[in-house]
């Protein structure tokens, strides 16, 4: 396995690959402020409904950018692939959204 | 002043206060009609698209990935009215359930979408989850969906 190719899934196996070592918990967190420049349009939708397009890009990216964090910590410790990951996004106060991925780093080999 | 116009004059005072919520409800509603259609249309698009929340992908499946899609999704102010009215009363929120649903169709949509782009097979172990971003009265979520996508060995 080379170093760059990480792999993510959300199972507690790898199809197609045997688990030979578990490393461990590791996890990312990422807080965002929901309210810059997107707040006019977000309370225009709060009265007409439908999807606000500036929040779910802000949070994919967000989401995404705890994953990286993740991915860094498992690579620390010398990972192939982080399993059974899980996403989580709580408002930790007004106007913020915490957004997590946490999982379990493990070394594997191709069966 | 007639009788009439005194009529109309209440009308006007009692019920143009309501008027923009009406309005409200007509646009939302459309916009709801809009989107189901939407969500409907790509979903038989994706029919016969293996996907399901087992926790261990079946025998024959390999190359593992992760995929995920998410939208963000607010109610109109009328259905918000309603909603809170549904508060005092109690019972069943008939006006915002539908969000609810069109906002996780829509997740398990992009998700499924991402994973059909990367060439995966069958999504397997999906989960889903709801926040609420609204710090007001307001009704809006956040749905995410995501799955471990694979492809079937040859």
């Amino acid at each position: 396995m080379t170093d760059k190719d990480l792999i993510l899934t959300n199972t507690e196996t790898l199809p197609g690959y045997r688990i030979t070592a578990h490393l461990g918990l590791v996890q990312g967190n990422t807080i965002r402020a929901k309210h810059i420049g997107r707040d006019i349009m977000a309370g225009l939708k709060n009265i007409v409904g439908g999807e606000i397009k500036g929040y779910t890009e802000l949070l994919t990216e967000a989401r995404r950018e705890a994953t990286e964090r993740m991915v860094r910590q498992a690579r620390e410790l010398g990972a192939d692939a982080v399993v059974n990951v899980r996403f989580a996004t709580s408002s930790v106060m007004q106007g913020a959204a915490e957004l997590f991925a946490y999982g379990t780093a493990v070394k594997v080999e191709r069966e | 002043m007639t009788g009439p116009e005194v009529a109309i004059i209440l009308f006007l005072v009692v019920l143009l206060p309501f008027l923009p919520l009406f309005l409200f409800w007509g646009i939302g509603a459309w916009g709801e009609r809009r989107h189901m259609r939407s969500i409907l249309a790509r979903e038989a698009e994706l029919r016969g698209f293996p996907v399901s929340n087992l926790r261990r992908p079946p025998a024959g499946c390999r190359d593992g990935f992760l995929v995920a899609g998410s939208v963000v999704l607010s109610a109109d102010a009328w259905k918000t009215m309603l909603a809170g009215f549904r508060k005092i009363f109690g019972g069943r929120f008939r006006s915002i359930e539908p969000v609810l649903e069109r906002a996780r169709r829509e997740a398990v949509l992009r998700m499924l979408e991402e994973a059909r782009a990367a060439g995966a097979d069958a999504v397997h172990n999906v989960r889903l989850e709801t926040a609420n971003l609204s710090s007001t009265q307001s009704l809006m979520i956040e749905v995410i969906a995501y799955g471990t996508a694979v492809k079937f060995a040859k």
